[in-house]
């Protein structure tokens, strides 16, 4: 139980830093998404009941404050988490690099499932345009911060695990 | 039956998930009245790590900008060293005030300008996505703040307000995909629709081809539709199509607010009284 609030306390310590000063550029609207890096940490390390429950919550933590409609966030962050641990099963993962990469392409298929999802339920009018001009940067953007986060993570978990 | 669960365990309970927020999806497609209680609280908790992370940037920034930047100087300046630093200190220091000062004395004029009663608040954070254009203001409904309130600064109108809590109120930017302002183009009365666009800019929308648009003319609220005061400027037209054959032309419209330099801000909350008569 212990864990759970920690990766929580830390989502939103997470959430706070991509909120306040984790936008570079206001000409590239871009910023890493540190909850993608999260949840797929999540579904390397943790259980599917435990770190699918996590992942929800994360993403409906990211709904509350996204201008987005609620429960997108949340539905996206169960699908990552789910494609993360089908990449467990197929991949190895145990190391920084393919870690990265990891990120890497869970942050495109989370942008091209986001436009989806918007097209089923609202407009994509002029999202398209973001997906190909911003969406590799803010991916390669995440996949570079992959690493640190891995390690606070990993840090964390150690510190909250029962002696 | 419980092997076939244990089997599939993963998909299972992804897939119940994944319905559960799909539920939430089509629950809140339309637009609640009142954010949950859940939701509530969630802001009431992250706004002060938000607050604390936004201090405390502006504090290294401020230690940064007055004190180890004149350390560097005086390594270099060894004999004027302890008198430079002082003055470029204060100067540094007075030099931010005028800025401040400047800025808030605009703010100021606006809003004695400005007729309605009007709200100030800072900026607190904004969207953790890249996808959607939404920021938090310090002032929520104990400020008398509610949902479709216009947000403004001195250089224009910035959005209204989607989502208020005991002390924090989301605004959604006119930048964002999902924004559409009733305006008029000010020289020639055109009216249109203003959406948000992605790269930080504005589409004016069903303007007829016959209509007179210029580049450079200023863009402002039209008052339709009740929730923004006729007359706000929200940007200028930057860029103009005609091609094709279709019954509108293609505007472009750059918001006259720099969204990248937000700090303070106006909510422009009416007259309760008169609205309640």
């Amino acid at each position: 139980m212990r864990g759970v609030f920690g990766f929580l306390l830390l989502g939103i310590v997470f959430l706070s830093l991509q909120t306040t000063i984790l936008s570079f550029s206001p000409h590239i609207p871009v910023k890493p998404d540190l909850i993608i890096i999260m949840v797929a940490y999540l579904g390397i390390f943790q259980g599917p009941v435990r770190g699918i429950f996590l992942a929800a919550i994360l993403g409906y933590l990211t709904d509350t404050l996204s201008g987005g409609t609620t429960g997108l966030f949340t539905f996206l962050r169960i699908v990552t988490f789910f494609l993360t641990k089908l990449a467990c099963e197929n991949l190895y993962l145990k190391n920084a690099l393919s870690q990265t990469i990891l990120v890497i392409m869970l942050s495109i298929i989370d942008g091209i499932l986001l436009l989806s999802t918007l097209y089923v339920f609202s407009s994509v009018e002029n999202l398209w345009i973001f997906v190909v001009r911003f969406l590799p940067i803010q991916a390669i953007l995440t996949g570079i911060f992959s690493p640190l986060i891995f390690l606070i993570l990993n840090k964390t978990e150690l510190l909250l695990a029962p002696q | 039956m419980l092997s076939i669960f244990r089997r599939y365990r993963v998909i299972v309970i992804t897939a119940s998930f994944c319905m559960v927020a799909m539920l939430l999806i089509s629950l809140n497609i339309k637009e609640r009245k009142k954010p949950h209680l859940f939701e509530k609280i969630i802001f009431e908790v992250s706004s002060p790590f938000q607050k604390t992370i936004k201090s405390t940037v502006k504090a290294v920034k401020t230690l940064w900008g007055n004190y180890i930047f004149l350390v560097n100087l005086k390594k270099e300046n060894a004999a004027l060293s302890k008198t430079i630093s002082a003055l470029k200190e204060e100067n540094l220091r007075l030099r931010e005030a005028v800025i401040a000062n400047v800025r808030l004395r605009k703010l100021l004029l606006f809003k004695e300008a400005f007729r309605s009663p009007m709200v100030p608040a800072e900026v607190i954070s904004e969207d953790p996505s890249s996808w959607f254009k939404t920021i938090l203001l310090d002032k929520g409904s104990k400020d008398g703040i509610e949902k479709k309130m216009a947000v403004v600064t001195s250089e224009g109108m910035i959005g209204r307000v989607i989502e208020v809590s005991r002390s924090v109120s989301k605004v959604l930017l006119s930048t964002d995909h999902s924004s559409a302002i009733d305006v008029m183009v000010q020289r020639t009365r055109a009216k249109g629709i203003l959406e948000g666009r992605v790269n930080q800019t504005c589409q004016l929308k069903y303007v007829s081809r016959a209509d007179d648009v210029r580049m450079g003319d200023d863009v402002v609220s039209s008052g339709l539709g009740g929730i923004f005061p006729k007359g706000l400027l929200l940007g200028r037209v930057s860029k103009i199509k005609k091609e094709g054959s279709g019954l509108f032309q293609y505007i472009e419209v750059t918001p006259s607010v720099d969204f990248a330099k937000l700090e303070e801000v106006f909510i422009v909350i009416g007259d309760k009284s008169a609205s309640a008569k």
